[in-house]
Parts: C-alpha cells; sequence; structure tokens
C-alpha cells in the first residue's frame, strides 16, 4: 500500500503539472524502432517496483448500449443507470470507468453508477481504454491513418497526458503513473505518465495488442496471454509467463480477443457472438481460472477445458450472447435482452443472472473480484445438455450443432441414441445437420430399443407423420448389433414407399445378417415387386441384397427364385447381372460378398463398396 | 339410388382428385391409355383360348403377355377362370408397363381372391403403380382391399388417397368412417362422398355439421348419397335436416342444388321429404346467381 500512496502521489504531482499546461505531447524516444533490446533489464526493473503495489480492482459491472445511449448496471445486482448520449462505438470497461464515444465527444462514467466523471472533444476513434481508479488511459484510431492518439485523464477531468504517434497502439493499461502501451503487435512500452519518457519496454514474442489488469495482475496479449511478473524479463527470449487456449474445433473460430487495434462498432456484429471467454491466473504457475475455458456461438455457450479443449458441458440460452468476462468460478455473459447470466464453470448451470433493464445493441462485461457459484445446483449429464443444444431448431446453429452431434455420438449411451434416432427423424432437423445425424445413428452400438420404437413409426399422412423414420441409419447400427429381434420390424420397412431408396438399399443388406424364416415372405414380396421395377442404382442394389439374402435364407426354393429372375428378361438388366453374380458365387462368398457388408463396415464404406450396376433406363434418362 | 345429374356434384370425387394433384388421371375403373378397353363388347373365350392365354401370361415375353392381357380385358367376365394366372404374373413381378396392365385386367375381372395379389403393389414405391394397384382393388373388392384401401388413405400420393377414400364408399366398408372423417380433414375431399355412402345415425350428423366449414361442394358430394339412400339408413328426419341446412345457407349453390335434387327425386320416395325440398327451392329462388 506503500508504494502505491507514493505513486498517487507522483501522478497527483503529473496532474498539478499539467493542470495549467492540459497536458503534454512529448514523444522523445517513445516507440522509437532504434530502441535497443537491454536483455529486459528495465522492464525487470520496473516489474520488481512494482510488484509490491497492489491493483486496486476493477468494476464488476455489466454496460450495454440502447438507441438512447448507455445503460449500466453492477454484477452484484441493484437498479440499473442510464446515460443519455449518441454513442458511436463500443462502451470500453476498464478499472472503475466505462468510457464511450458519439457526437464528436469521449466521456468517462463510474462504471458502477453512471456518474458522469468527464466529458472532453474525441480524439479519434475509440479502441481501448486501461484505469486503475485514478487515471484513465485511452487510445483512438486516427481516422485515415494506422496512428493512434493516447490521452491520459485524471478521473477529474483534467488532462494528464496526450500523445500523437503514427504507431498503431493497442488497449492500454495503467498502473501509478505508468501506462503500458502495446504497439505493433510484440512491443509493450511503459510510458511514464508524469515524465513523458518511455522507461521500459517488454518484447514479446506472441501477438499482443492488449494490456490489462485482472485478478490483481497484469497481462499482455491477443492471442494468448504474458503475465507482467519476475519472468517478464524473458519476454525477448520467449520465456515469459505464458498461456494460451488449446486449440479445438469450434465453429466461427472464435477468439479470445479481438485485436487491441481494432475499433469496435456501437452494434454487436457476428464476432460478438462467437467469442472466448478465459481469465488467467493472477498468481502460481500461469494457466487458466478453474481450468475451464468457455465459448460461445450465438445461444450456445460451452465450458471447455483449458488444457486438452475436451468440452465439460454445454449451456443453451434463449438468445444469443453479446459478450462477456470470465471470473474465478464462471463467466458473465450478456445478451440482447439485456440480460446477464452468470454460468457456473464447474456444471454450466446458470450462477445468477442481473439486468440491465432493457434490450441492448451491444454489451460489455468486466469481472474482477466478482465471484458467483452454482455450488448445490444438480449439474445434468453432459448428454442432455447436449440434447438440448440440438433441440434448437434455429439454421442458424447447424454448425456448433454439427460439433455438438460428434460430441454426443462418442458417448456410449441408450439416451444418446434416442436422442440421435429423433434428431434424424425430426422434420425440423436442419438439411445441414441430417446427413451428420444420420451417420452417428448408423455408427451407434448401444440404444437399439430406442431404435425398434422408431422403426414402429412410418409416414403417415392421416396422421401427420410426414417424415419416414431415418430407416437406413438404424438398419446399419442394428446388423452391426446383431439385433436379430429387430428383423420382422426392419422387414415391415421393405413396403414402406415413403422410406428413400437409400434406407431400403440399408434394410434389404441388413435382413441378411439378422433375416430368418419369418422375413423370408417379406424378401419375396420385395424382391418380386421390384426385380423388373427397379428406377434407380439404390434399388437395384437393394433387390441384389434382397436376391442374397433369399439364397442365404430360403433353401431350394429361395434359390429358384432368384434362379428364375436371373434368367427372365423381365428383369431388369442390372439386376439380372447382380443376381448371376450371386448364383455364381459360393454360399460364403455370396454372404462375404453381399449379405455381410452392413454389419462389416461403417456405412461411408459400405456405400463405397455397393455394386455399381450399369444405370437403368430410368436412371439413365434423369 | 339415384345418381345426380349435375356435374359438379357428380364428378367432385375425381375432379378434386386430378386438382390436388395436379394430373389427369383416368377416371375410375377407366382402362389406362394403350389398353383394351373393357367397355367393347365382350368376345367370350372357350376354354382352348383360355388356355393358350394362360401359357402366353407364362411365357416371360413381355410382348405376348401384354396381348395376352388385352384379349383377357376384351373377353370381360368370361376370362374370369384366368384370373389365378393374372395373380401369378402379378406375384412374380412384371415390368412397370405390364404390371399396370396386369392389375387393370384383375380389375376388369373382379375375382375377390386377387386382391392379396394386388395388395403388395399399393405399397409400391412407384405412385403410378400404386394407384393402379389402388383402382383394381376398389374393383376386386373383399377384405384385403379394404384393408389395403384403409391403408392407402395414409398414402403420399394425392391421387392415392383420392382413389381410396372413393373405393372405400364403393365397397361399402362402413368401419372405415373414422378413418374416411380423419381423411375428410386432411383435405381428402373424396372422402366426404365415401361417408355419404357408409354413415348410418350420428356420422352423418357429422358429415352434415361439416356444411358451411369445409366447402360447399365437397360437403355436398356426401350429402348427396345421403338423400338418395333408402330410409332404413338414412331416415326422413335426416333428410329433413339437410335440406334444411342446406336451405339455411341462402345461396346461389344450395338452390342450385335443392332445384337439382328436386329434379331427381324419386316419385315413391318420401313425399314429407319432397315437400321440404320443394319448400327450400321456393325460399332460396333469388339468391344471387341462384334461380330467380
Amino acid at each position: 500500500m506503500r508504494g502505491l500512496a507514493g505513486l498517487g502521489w507522483v501522478v497527483a504531482a503529473a496532474l498539478a503539472a499539467s493542470a495549467c499546461g492540459g497536458g503534454q505531447t512529448r514523444l522523445g524516444a517513445v516507440f522509437a524502432p532504434e530502441w535497443e533490446d537491454d536483455g529486459g533489464k528495465s522492464i525487470a526493473a520496473l516489474q520488481a517496483k512494482l510488484a509490491s503495489v497492489p491493483l486496486a480492482p476493477g468494476a464488476d459491472a455489466a454496460v450495454g448500449v440502447t438507441d438512447t445511449g448507455l445503460v449500466g448496471v453492477a454484477l452484484a445486482g441493484g437498479t440499473p443507470w442510464t446515460y443519455a448520449h449518441s454513442i458511436d462505438a463500443r462502451p470500453v470497461l476498464a478499472g472503475s470507468v466505462v468510457v464511450a464515444t458519439g457526437g464528436g465527444e469521449v466521456f468517462a462514467l463510474d462504471a458502477l453508477t453512471g456518474h458522469e466523471l468527464w466529458k472532453r472533444r474525441a480524439a479519434g476513434v475509440l479502441r481501448g481504454i486501461g484505469d486503475d481508479g485514478r487515471t484513465t488511459v485511452i487510445t483512438f484510431g486516427v481516422p485515415g491513418g494506422g496512428g493512434s492518439s493516447i490521452l491520459a485523464v485524471a478521473h477529474d477531468g483534467s488532462v494528464v497526458r496526450q500523445l500523437e504517434t503514427p504507431t498503431a497502439v493497442g488497449v492500454p493499461a495503467v498502473v501509478g503513473p505508468y501506462a503500458f502501451l502495446p504497439w505493433q503487435g510484440q512491443y509493450v512500452t511503459v510510458y511514464d505518465l508524469s515524465s513523458g519518457e518511455e522507461v521500459a519496454r517488454a518484447t514479446l514474442r506472441e501477438q499482443a495488442s492488449r494490456a490489462w489488469i485482472t485478478g490483481k495482475a497484469l497481462f499482455f496479449g491477443e492471442v494468448g496471454a504474458f503475465r507482467f511478473d519476475d519472468r517478464i524479463r524473458l519476454a525477448s527470449a520467449n520465456k515469459a509467463s505464458h498461456v494460451s487456449l488449446p486449440t479445438r474445433e469450434l465453429p466461427g473460430t472464435p477468439r479470445w480477443f479481438v485485436p487491441g487495434t481494432d475499433s469496435l462498432p456501437a452494434a454487436a456484429d457476428a464476432r460478438d457472438r462467437i467469442q472466448l471467454f478465459a481469465r488467467p491466473t493472477a498468481t502460481g504457475e500461469l494457466g487458466i481460472e478453474g481450468g475451464r475455458f468457455t465459448a460461445t456461438y450465438f445461444q450456445i455457450a460451452l465450458g471447455l477445458d483449458a488444457k486438452s479443449g475436451a468440452l465439460a458441458w454445454v449451456h443453451t440460452h434463449d438468445t444469443a450472447f453479446l459478450g462477456g468476462a470470465a471470473y474465478a468460478g464462471g463467466a458473465a455473459l450478456c445478451d440482447a435482452t439485456g440480460a446477464v447470466t452468470m454460468i457456473d464453470a464447474a456444471s454450466g448451470a446458470t450462477a445468477g443472472t442481473v439486468s440491465l433493464g432493457r434490450p441492448v445493441k451491444a454489451c460489455v462485461v468486466q469481472t474482477d473480484a466478482f465471484t458467483r457459484s452454482a455450488a448445490g445446483a444438480a449439474a445434468r449429464p453432459l448428454g442432455e445438455q447436449l440434447a438440448a443444444a440440438l433441440a434448437l431448431r434455429d439454421s442458424e446453429m447447424a454448425t456448433v450443432q454439427r460439433v455438438l452431434l460428434r460430441e454426443l455420438a462418442a458417448i456410449d449411451d441408450e439416451g444418446v441414441t434416442r436422442t440421435v434416432v429423433e434428431l434424424a427423424s425430426d422434420p425440423r432437423t436442419s438439411p445441414l445437420l441430417l446427413p451428420d445425424a444420420r451417420s452417428a445413428l448408423a455408427a451407434r452400438r448401444t440404444g437399439a430399443r430406442s431404435m425398434q420404437e422408431a422403426l414402429e413409426r412410418r409416414y403417415d399422412f392421416l396422421k401427420d407423420v410426414l417424415r419416414a423414420p431415418p430407416v437406413g441409419p438404424i438398419a446399419d447400427a442394428l446388423a452391426g448389433m446383431g439385433e436379430k429381434g429387430a428383423a420382422p420390424l426392419l422387414a415391415q420397412h421393405l413396403a414402406e414407399p415413403a422410406d428413400t431408396s437409400d434406407d431400403v438399399k440399408r434394410v434389404a443388406a441388413a435382413l441378411g445378417v439378422l433375416g430368418g424364416p419369418s422375413e423370408l415372405p417379406a424378401l419375396k414380396t420385395f424382391f418380386a415387386l421390384y426385380r423388373a421395377t427397379v428406377d434407380d442404382e439404390q434399388m437395384v442394389a437393394a433387390v441384389g441384397h434382397a436376391g442374397a439374402a433369399l439364397l442365404k435364407l430360403g433353401g431350394a426354393e429361395g434359390r429358384a427364385i432368384v434362379q428364375r429372375a436371373a434368367d427372365d428378361a423381365l428383369t431388369a438388366g442390372p439386376v439380372r447381372d447382380r443376381l448371376k453374380e450371386l448364383l455364381a458365387a459360393k454360399p460364403a462368398e455370396a454372404a462375404k460378398s453381399d449379405v455381410a457388408k452392413p454389419a462389416a463396415v461403417k456405412p461411408a464404406a459400405a456405400k463405397a463398396a455397393a455394386p455399381k450396376p450399369a444405370p437403368t433406363k430410368a436412371a439413365a434418362k434423369k | 339410388m339415384q345418381k345426380p345429374v349435375i356435374a359438379i356434384f357428380a364428378a367432385v370425387s375425381v375432379a378434386l382428385s386430378v386438382a390436388t394433384a395436379g394430373a389427369a388421371p383416368p377416371p375410375h375403373g377407366a382402362p389406362a391409355k394403350g389398353h383394351a378397353t373393357a367397355k367393347h363388347a365382350a368376345r367370350p373365350l372357350d376354354a382352348a383360348a383360355a388356355t393358350a392365354l394362360a401359357a402366353r401370361l407364362k411365357s416371360g415375353d413381355a410382348a405376348a403377355i401384354k396381348g395376352a392381357l388385352d384379349e383377357i380385358r376384351l373377353a370381360g367376365k368370361s376370362a374370369a377362370s384366368l384370373a389365378p394366372a393374372i395373380d401369378v404374373v402379378l406375384r412374380t413381378g412384371a415390368t412397370p408397363e405390364l404390371a399396370v396392365a396386369a392389375m387393370a385386367t384383375a380389375g376388369d375381372l373382379g375375382a375377390p381372391a386377387s386382391s392379396a395379389a394386388l395388395r403388395p403393389w399399393s405399397r409400391h414405391r412407384r405412385p403410378e403403380l400404386r394407384r393402379a394397384a389402388v383402382k383394381a382393388l376398389v374393383k376386386t373388392g373383399g377384405p384385403d382391399a379394404v384393408a389395403a384401401l384403409r391403408d392407402a388413405l395414409s398414402d403420399a400420393d394425392a391421387i392415392v388417397r383420392g382413389i381410396s377414400a372413393s373405393g372405400l364408399g364403393s365397397l361399402h366398408a362402413k368401419e372405415s368412417v373414422d378413418q374416411l372423417f380423419t381423411a375428410l380433414d386432411h383435405r381428402v375431399p373424396e372422402a366426404a362422398a365415401a361417408v355419404g355412402e357408409l354413415c348410418t345415425g350420428a356420422p352423418c350428423d357429422k358429415l352434415l355439421a361439416k356444411l358451411g366449414v369445409l366447402a360447399f361442394d365437397i360437403v355436398v358430394s356426401g350429402l348427396d348419397p345421403m338423400m338418395f339412400r333408402p330410409a332404413s339408413e338414412v331416415t326422413d328426419d335426416q333428410k329433413l335436416k339437410i335440406v334444411e341446412q342446406v336451405r339455411a345457407l341462402g345461396t346461389a349453390d344450395a338452390n342450385k342444388y335443392l332445384r337439382d335434387v328436386q329434379g331427381r327425386w324419386p316419385h315413391a320416395s318420401s313425399a314429407k321429404v319432397k315437400q321440404a325440398i320443394d319448400l327450400a327451392v321456393t325460399a332460396t329462388n333469388g339468391a344471387i346467381g341462384g334461380a330467380p
């Protein structure tokens, strides 16, 4: 605390000095490209100097952009505040303030109360801010160029320092008299606001355009996070404390941070709906708080393991998340309705909510000391969480649902099979998701009961069942499981005109594996009806499978039926060819080459291995 | 029962099928193009000719089979003994063209035993084959036909559904009335006429309650057969209710229909109903578009 008091005095002196001059612009060697790497000496010295300085906690608050200005609320709860002003860029929270621009002005408000601290002419397009509870440093992009304008303003509105530079400076942080200014993607200049000198510089070996304080520690980064600790002196040797999030398949390739040199529009866009939220640890070995981070994709939030990227939970929300921040134990995510939802990092359960009180066009959240847990709330099993997310019928969600479906398919559980069956059966399922659902179903090896229940459903115009169940994938799966009890139901689907020809083909193949004498009548009827009426290659294959099943199950009579069809000029040419192949093969070979296919290989492979007959007349016409 | 003379009512069943499907199938029972028509003067078969035709049906030669089927159709009912041979063609399978011809021929012969051979074709993947099957089943009849037609009410093809609904009426399949109401609620207009042919008691009232809910032509296509069914099946009180409710509509269509019924009313039928019809016609004269 003593150190902080001392620093405060320095800032006060600087403010006093600048009070009459209205700020100084002294670039000197700041951002000079000829800066000589001092091996980390200057930054190490500064780090040592600041190590004992306790950093003031930031305000735990959410701020939204409305049609008339800003609205804010403390995450702890309370009455939302409002502030009327035009807004032309995304407001930024840091320390105890929120800064926004509009109508040519920049202004700072107390983030918890909305009380206006100061207002002045804007120096450009707002990029980012740093704040230590006394002084706010703001970086602006200069319109028409890549340069920056940096403004340091005390909370009483007096300008401490103003710099203009052709360098693109990212999001700053402030600790006492020092402004930490990231630039050129790899440097962090420590600028002494009182003297106007660059007193230290860190060279980072990974894209870094942001500086921020959280959990009483200072970080730099963009792709990952470097901590300003005693290893920062090793930064140029790429040995600084560093953490990044694991790479894993996520829709929309969300990022932890947008580049600090970007200015964000006042209203949220697609980037805001697809983000990562993680909180680096302030002490000890640098890692991610709680070992979890959160990914959002519109109305779905995913809890992911910070080391492996493995999915831990799925939270399905009513509407798309627009912004948020991670805190120790969870993430606070805001949405267009003005709700801020606290999601427990351990379970994905809702740990609490606060409301901005009205719909917002965009929102930002800052969490520092805030914490909220849903401990005690019964966590739903991951399979159920995934099922809830997959039940969303918005086509916008299909991309993330494909990822979630793969996660679901990896769970060996009867309930999961039921979910996949429903997904593959539901006419509202997105066409983008449906093929994945069918493939996942075909690969299942549990849940035969759910599959058989699905087989009992049929297209029925009068009962408003207007989509046939996913019979083909179910046939593959049941054959893979050797579920002979399913054969009668499968056989009934040979006579379902609404089933696709691909499904019928797979049913016929599965009956070769699962069928018995009781399926012979259905096989014979199917064979008779289609041997001369096939109109696509799938049906040619289906009749071939039925023929193979007759040879296997039908004894001499079955063989005679197949032989007659093979000799009959009325039989479609491609079917005749296939039947002759089957008749020529020894029984074991026929079984190997045809009947065993659905059980032995996965659907995609089965498709590739399917016989390729010459096109029928009808197929050729198409 | 007399047939209604106004085309709009008489043909509503088929017309609505066609409109729904966007294609014009031949009327029920009519042979497909290119096939012999059973309406030609029948050429009775002798035993030798029948044996020869049976052999041609088994020949495996498409042209020979087709020719045989055409000759059987021309022979009419005298070729009834060949129905089992046609069933064999259907049971062992044939090309689409031959299958359609075989089904039409089986329909012409009208042997209920053929329904078992026809039934699987009503579940064929190709709609034109399903249509041919249900058309034939309406003619062959029997439990297999009724069961197949009831299944076919749920078909994805509107024409199949329409033919099936009409067919259930023709086959007097009273047990299918509830299903026909469901079909009617699912825009199978042909179900109205079928209900009108089959209903007794409450189901008749249920159909009458559709007046003003469904299109007039559709409901009347069901009420019309009710009007002309014997009093033992549809009571005079129910017929009076129909007349009163149609009259209450007060529209030109109502007037037109009532006048049509007035013209067709059998002399021997209920005088009380006749009087009600006369009064209803008078009351609705002057409706816009109706009689002056």
